[in-house]
């Protein structure tokens, strides 16, 4: 178990080291840095003094460089924790992916639980209750959902709550709230914006896992060993969730390993974008669209940084669950 | 292995059992009118070849037919107390099928066994957990009382402790005879051989001292020297608890050898029914005789081994009159592809589906005519 | 002596079907897809689909794409059947829309003047175009009066420029389910080909194509999508960047494809037949696509056939967000770009109408998919 660990962590370091240098390339591959953008907003503006600040400023960011120097420069001060400054708002990227991160995992969160909560018992009764009406309701509601892309849907609902219902769901907290201390009453206020993007963001993952649920369930009451349990007498309800779900939610388990960390960032970036809400994935499409270099490159190596580690976690998980995978 | 003089004391009677399946191309009869009895301690062998029924028979006693089958028949099972009183008689089939009272005979009463032991276990949970969960669920101990002469009816049973169950399993491993059973019990299915596994589902089913054990081809995926193995262990403690058997298998061998009284079933009906001894010796429907004279036999020469001519049908295009017909060595032109014979009794304790028997000639008038067609004109 | 066959107790059976008579596997595929209404009513959408944005849209569209009018943002004139007074028309007609300031936002909107109307024609002359790129006509499927240089029709409404939006889905429609089918034909290439030679040669040719997906893979799709397609500069002419967007979508998702590819390549190489045409000399290459390829047919069609929908979902998001295709290309993405924003949506809502279209071309392809799926599996019921 030992070596497998450490050639599991050794694999995964190369892999950052080439994920950082590819993701580098290419978040520099537009043409012109983010100094010409940003001059061209500025002038755009009316500031004709910023081009003579250019040259200052492309020394100061290392942007005059090669390109591999420029990637050095970064991935030796990345290792050391610093992650380089974003243009845009001119501080460290740290700084401010910090102050996102935990706004990200709890939306994440929610809608994790969302999911599985909505999912795992109408996949359950779906199987159990095959052809069956309710059957027939759960897989068209579940086939419409894998269908409906979550930023569409953000769009619609948005027009809902704003024209029809006439709230306010932009963003997490209400302006009260917005740069407050955290109280019962701020995290109350967070409860009454999270459920719309969580719910959007559930609802693409409900549909696949009720999907994948059923399916596998189905798969499983095909096989021995649950027949037998019934003929040792037990309660359909033992069978069905003691023995058959049991062995049907391992796929799930893997699935839900490897999103549920990188989709703490990468989960719902256009969701978020939509509705404008203070976690990473905006901050990750601004940095893009203005060639915030650090920025955005931070951002693809922390996914694939989650990425991995949310494997290894997985395969460590099965390994403890499902004892036919322990001797390999 | 069988008792000249048996004392008919029967356990589950089965009457005239139907068991139909409505597919898209048809209506397949999987069971079309089975009867016959399982008396206790007694061990009633099922043979046939596959597709013939015999799998669903003994599903359908234990009220698990799989969708979209349906069942109609009688079943009918006795339950005896502790001291040998009848105290019940259960009609299995018109029981609710998740519900308690068949719940409690599942594995409680008459238990099961299968046949791919490899995929019978849930493979995450351990053999431990496998018969402590049934033994929770069946085994019951009584109160300790005061006045321990009360009679088994009256006294308070309760339900076992984690420790207790814990030692009746390993006490059930060792039994069957896996080694180190202290450990074993807690290996893993995939951790055992297949030996193994059918030796702990045996223990599992035995666990409860059921009053049945339906056996559904319990050998058919083992080695010969295994299934010899088993076979003792079936014997060896079907003597200890007095249980009855219902053995099902294609196997004549296997047969010969456990069987008290043999069903010999083709297309979903019974043909024919017998001591063991009277069947292999006196086989009365052409499909036994078949059987019987397929088995090659160490040291004879011949030139060819004899089979059954034909294939067995498909089920949406029998044939007429008797199912068999087709491959009958004793087909009579006329008469088999017209007339459906009926199950009747054509020896002492020997039954048969066959026309070359009066008996078994319906008694409609246009069966008679074509028994006995008048004189050509 | 009777002929009659009075046969007593035979057991009835019950048959329902005729045999079927084809045995073939694509007629089985066929057949088995026919009886899955859900699969075919996707087919038939995905049809109407490609005639009216695809092949025919100029035809479709009552004006052209880039048309503008001096009707700024105002809202969809929907066709009406009943007036004022209560007449019932069989031709359909619209209102005419009048420009008013609402007092209370200080905006221009468009209300409906019910006394005047414009009723509809089809086949109706319009702006002349060249249908399927080549033959010149000017009749559109429907229109107000072409004499009438006041009448206008707006099913959607129209955009800051005045353009007619249900015209400009149409098209946007061309872009965007031609960019699915295009960048799936791309990711079937590579996919297909790199994961059949891969699997079929092993050694240092699958070692580096599985070391190079795994590297992929490691990526999510859509960020690093995302991040791709910013890397497009927006100076390129329209069609360079539709070119390179199609790629980009292609070579993001290929990896999984061509694992897949290569396991079924893997496991087909040892059946009997491939040692059979190699016993005749067959070459390599003969055997790779002649009949390795060929087998996981079945697999890759079904992939293909979900894969599309995303396709379309990927670049709707990117050009959503002004990455890639950008106005004045007309793509759904771009049309979306519209209804970014709070203000957007509460003023212009018809904005999202493009939603809808979006979100029934995605469901019909999924149904068709699932339905391919099915019907290609020999042992699914």
């Amino acid at each position: 178990m030992g070596s497998f660990i450490i050639r599991r962590v050794f694999y995964a370091i190369i892999m950052l080291i080439v994920v950082s240098f590819v993701s580098f390339i290419i978040i520099s591959l537009p043409a012109g840095d983010f100094m010409d953008q940003k001059i061209a907003e500025l002038q755009a503006r009316g500031d004709q003094s910023a081009s003579m600040r250019v040259d200052e400023y492309r020394e100061r960011y290392g942007l005059d460089k090669p390109v591999l120097t420029q990637y050095w420069l970064w991935i030796s001060n990345f290792v050391q924790g610093d992650f380089g400054i974003s243009f845009e708002f001119d501080r460290p990227v740290r700084e401010l992916i910090g102050q996102r991160f935990t706004l990200s995992i709890i939306l994440s969160l929610a809608t994790l639980i969302l999911t599985w909560a909505i999912a795992i018992p109408l996949g359950v009764y779906s199987a159990v209750n095959q052809y069956s009406l309710g059957d027939q309701v759960v897989t068209a509601i579940a086939f419409i959902g894998l269908g409906v892309p979550g930023f569409l849907l953000a769009l619609v609902i948005l027009y809902i709550a704003v024209v029809v219902l006439g709230q306010d769901v932009v963003g997490l907290f209400s302006q009260k709230y917005l740069d407050a201390p955290w109280s019962l009453a701020r995290v109350w206020d967070l409860l009454k914006h999270i459920w719309v993007p969580a719910l959007i963001g559930a609802v693409t993952g409900t549909a696949g896992t009720i999907r994948i649920m059923r399916g596998n369930l189905l798969n499983t009451f095909g096989q021995a060993f649950i027949e037998a349990a019934r003929a040792r007498g037990l309660k359909q309800n033992s069978v069905i969730w003691r023995h058959a779900v049991r062995m049907a939610i391992t796929p799930l388990i893997i699935i839900l390993g490897t999103e549920a960390l990188p989709g703490i960032i990468a989960g719902n970036l256009l969701v978020e974008r939509v509705l404008n809400l203070p976690t990473i994935g905006p901050l990750y499409i601004n940095a893009l669209l203005s060639q915030d270099m650090y920025m955005a490159g931070t951002v693809l190596v922390l996914i694939v940084f989650l990425l991995l580690v949310g494997t290894l976690i997985t395969d460590l998980v099965l390994a403890w669950t499902d004892p036919r995978i322990r001797l390999e | 292995m069988t008792e000249k003089t048996r004392e008919r004391d029967p356990l589950v009677t089965v009457k005239d059992l139907h068991v139909e399946f409505d597919v898209r191309d048809g209506i397949v009869h999987s069971v079309d009118g089975a009867s016959f009895n399982i008396y206790r301690g007694q061990t009633l062998g099922i043979i046939g070849e596959s597709g013939c029924g015999k799998s669903i028979t003994a599903k359908a006693i234990m009220n698990m037919v799989p969708k979209p089958g349906k069942m109609r028949g009688e079943i009918t099972f006795y339950q005896k107390s502790d001291d040998g009183q009848i105290i019940d008689q259960v009609r299995l089939d018109q029981t609710d099928p998740d519900g308690e009272i068949i719940r409690k005979i599942r594995g409680g009463h008459i238990a099961m066994i299968f046949q791919e032991p490899m995929s019978s276990l849930t493979p995450v949970y351990s053999t431990g957990f496998h018969l402590m969960e049934a033994i929770k669920l069946h085994r019951f101990l009584p109160v300790e009382t005061i006045g321990k002469q009360m009679t088994s009816n009256l006294q308070k049973k309760r339900q076992v402790t984690e420790e207790e169950a814990r030692n009746i399993a390993i006490d059930m491993l060792r039994r069957v005879g896996i080694p180190n059973a202290a450990k074993r019990i807690d290996s893993y299915p995939h951790q055992l051989s297949g030996g193994q596994r059918q030796r702990v589902m045996i223990a599992i089913a035995l666990s409860t001292s059921p009053d049945l054990l339906i056996a559904d081809e319990p050998t058919t995926a083992l080695d010969v020297s295994i299934e010899a193995q088993i076979l003792d262990l079936m014997r060896d403690l079907q003597k200890n608890d007095n249980m009855a058997i219902m053995f099902i298998t294609h196997n004549l061998g296997v047969i010969a050898e456990i069987a008290n009284e043999v069903v010999v079933m083709y297309m979903g009906k019974e043909v024919e029914r017998a001591t063991t001894i009277e069947l292999f010796e006196n086989p009365k429907h052409p499909y036994t005789t078949a059987l019987l004279g397929s088995i090659p036999n160490i040291g004879e020469k011949k030139s060819e081994l004899k089979t059954i001519a034909g294939m067995v049908p498909s089920p949406f295009n029998l044939p007429s009159g008797c199912v068999f017909h087709p491959r009958c060595p004793a087909f009579m032109p006329g008469k088999c592809d017209r007339v459906n014979p009926n199950y009747a009794e054509v020896a002492e304790d020997h039954w048969a589906r066959c026309l070359l028997y009066d008996g078994c000639w319906p008694e409609t008038a246009e069966a008679q005519a074509i028994k006995n067609p008048a004189v050509a004109d | 002596m009777s002929e009659a066959a009075a046969i007593p107790d035979v057991v009835p059976v019950v048959s329902k079907d005729k045999k079927k008579v084809s045995q073939n596997y694509w007629s089985l595929v066929w057949w088995k897809f026919r009886r899955n209404r859900l699969a075919v009513i996707g087919a038939i959408i995905l049809l109407i689909y490609y005639i009216t944005c695809i092949f025919f849209a100029e035809f479709f569209a009552p004006y052209p794409k880039e048309l503008e009018s001096d009707y700024l943002e105002a809202r969809p004139t929907y066709f009406q059947f009943r007036d004022e007074a209560g007449n019932f028309s069989l031709r359909p007609f619209v209102y005419r829309l009048e420009e008013k300031i609402d007092v209370a936002t200080r905006s221009r909107v468009y209300e409906y003047d019910k006394t005047v109307k414009y009723p509809i024609y089809f086949f109706v002359k319009g702006e002349p175009y060249k249908l399927l790129g080549f033959i010149p006509a000017d009749r559109h499927f429907f229109g107000t009066d072409p004499a009438n240089p006041d009448a206008k029709v707006f099913l959607m409404g129209t955009d800051k420029l005045g353009r007619d939006q249900f015209s400009r889905i149409l098209y946007g429609g061309r872009i965007s389910l031609f960019i699915g089918l295009f960048s799936v034909a791309v990711f079937l290439f590579i996919g297909v080909t790199l994961g059949a030679i891969s699997g079929y040669y092993g050694g240092a040719t699958d070692i580096i194509v599985m070391r190079i997906t795994e590297l992929l893979s490691a990526f999510p799709q859509e960020p690093l999508f995302l991040a791709l397609g910013a890397a497009v500069p927006v100076a390129w002419p329209s069609t360079r960047v539709f070119f390179i967007v199609t790629i980009l979508l292609a070579l993001v998702q290929w990896g999984g494809l061509a694992r897949q590819v290569r396991g079924l390549v893997l496991s087909g190489r040892e059946e009997q037949y491939v040692l059979a045409a190699q016993s005749f000399g067959a070459s390599d290459r003969r055997i790779i696509f002649n009949h390795l390829i060929p087998a996981t047919m079945s697999h890759v069609i079904v992939i293909a056939t979900l894969k599309i929908p995303q396709m379309i979902l990927l670049e709707t998001a990117l050009s959503f967000l002004g990455l890639g295709l950008v106005p004045p290309t007309v793509s759904w993405g771009t049309l979306l770009q519209n209804a970014n924003t709070v203000r957007a949506i509460s003023f212009a809502p018809w904005y999202l109408f493009a939603v809808p279209f979006i979100l029934l071309s995605i469901m019909a392809y999924n149904m068709l998919g699932d339905g391919l799926r099915d019907a290609m599996d020999p042992y699914s019921k």
